[in-house]
């Protein structure tokens, strides 16, 4: 069972000094992917420097990934060791046609993650909580509500819209679509196609 | 809704794309996309560019230092595991239902297939070619020439029929280079498209031809690559 439904009034966005923020270019990894596909070989064939160089190019951003999805550092540092003793015995999976060896990695990251989150939702709460949390239903693992936190940063970032807070939510906050649809009471078809908006808004800024 | 694949780029199913990579198809609709990924480069590098794009959402994140210490736990870590070799046999997870992990299902499925990538180290000390060449006589092995396009020869690979083949090359790799050896299947979702089988910084190099209609050899720099960058040529392997 789900909780109630958020106001939709709670969904606009706040109203916040809002600063001259234009929308974020991509970081520029210090390795290029070709870079990092190789040392994804090297790594298959066994050369153990490759590990701590992947290491060194992309502990940050699964780090922040993690930190962000879990809300706790000891959670997140855990996870990122995981990662990267994961990448170790899978590296042999990479695919280079199908997509970026950080894409590789933060799946690896996401899907911890994830099954992190899950377990927290498992997890008994105590009657306190429960009380404390109208949306004692839907997980709660970091100490700021993601889908709330995703709704500030898309409104610091200036966007129009909270397509990409729900973008947000979906992949940080490890939030099914009925979920969403719950805690936003938009119907899971305006769920669905503000999701895909956003992604191909990202996709968008890809391009060259 | 339910969207239909999209008829106006034939086949297609690009509009499906994006809710594929969002976890938002039906059960149905996302098998179709998962199988006409099997057989389309093109969808397949459109999926990779909007998972790109999905997990481009961490490039907005704020900087935070990585916790000190944490690649020295990761080693210590994976010295424990290695001591424990039951350990490294642990199967994948089960995929997300969230988000689709096919081609981390696909490559399993791949690695199931052929056996497995040849985990080789670069030197293979102790192995020449004149004694390696003697043994896989005695054992049958079929002697085949490497050659390139143009039939110049650069090496030979004897060839067993329990799957293993032996590549002799006529002569080191230059300085800074090794040679790459990479099998191809004329067939099948991934036909055409060379897999590593394993590098070698001397002459000689033991890989696994199963799965494989062709071996080919290329010179790539130390370390190898992820696709051949220097083809040296490619062998079709006999009926064995």
């Amino acid at each position: 069972m789900y909780a109630t439904p958020i106001p939709r009034r709670n969904w606009r966005v706040p109203a916040l000094p809002r600063p001259t923020v234009t929308f974020p270019e991509l970081r520029v990894s210090p390795s290029s992917d070709a870079a990092q596909q190789r040392l994804i070989v090297q790594l298959r064939h066994g050369q153990e420097d490759a590990l701590k160089e992947l290491y060194d190019d992309l502990s940050g951003v699964t780090y922040r990934v993690c930190l962000r999805m879990l809300g706790m550092p000891e959670d997140a540092e855990e996870v990122l060791q995981d990662t990267f003793i994961r990448l170790a015995d899978r590296a042999d999976m990479y695919d280079p046609s199908r997509g970026s060896v950080k894409t590789f990695v933060l799946t690896i990251a996401h899907h911890l993650c994830l099954e992190r989150l899950r377990t927290r939702r498992a997890r008994p709460q105590r009657q306190q909580e429960r009380e404390d949390d109208q949306a004692f239903d839907v997980p709660a693992p970091a100490a700021r509500d993601p889908l709330d936190e995703a709704l500030v940063q898309s409104a610091l970032a200036g966007l129009p819209d909270a397509d990409r807070a729900l973008l947000e939510a979906m992949f940080f906050g490890g939030y099914t679509h009925a979920e969403i649809t719950t805690r936003t009471g938009l119907p899971l078809g305006t769920v669905k196609s503000r999701l895909r908006r956003a992604l191909l808004k990202l996709r968008e800024r890809m391009l060259p | 809704m339910t969207r239909q694949p999209d008829r106006s780029s034939g086949d297609h199913p690009t509009e499906l794309l994006p809710d594929y990579v969002l976890g938002s198809l039906g059960t149905v609709q996302a098998v179709n996309v998962e199988t006409h990924l099997l057989s389309c480069a093109v969808c397949r590098a459109e999926v990779a560019r909007l998972r790109d794009a999905l997990f481009s959402l961490a490039d907005d994140l704020p900087d935070m230092p990585v916790p000190e210490g944490s690649w020295e736990k990761i080693q210590a870590r994976r010295n424990t595991v290695s001591a424990q070799p039951s350990f490294t046999q642990t199967p994948p997870t089960a995929p997300s239902r969230r988000l689709p992990i096919w081609p981390l299902a696909a490559a399993v499925a791949l690695i199931v297939a052929v056996g497995g990538y040849l985990r080789l180290s670069p030197a293979q000390p102790g192995v020449t070619a004149q004694n390696s060449v003697q043994q896989w006589q005695q054992q049958g092995a079929k002697r085949l020439t490497l050659a390139s396009k143009t039939g110049v020869p650069y090496g030979s690979m004897y060839v067993r029929s329990d799957g293993r083949a032996l590549l002799v090359l006529n002569r080191q790799a230059a300085p800074g280079q090794v040679y790459q050896a990479w099998g191809r299947s004329a067939s099948g979702p991934r036909a055409g498209v060379p897999t590593s089988l394993g590098l070698t910084g001397g002459t000689v190099l033991e890989v696994s031809w199963r799965g494989y209609d062709s071996v080919g050899v290329s010179t790539e720099p130390t370390g190898g690559s992820p696709a051949p960058t220097h083809p040296l040529g490619r062998t079709r392997l006999p009926e064995l």
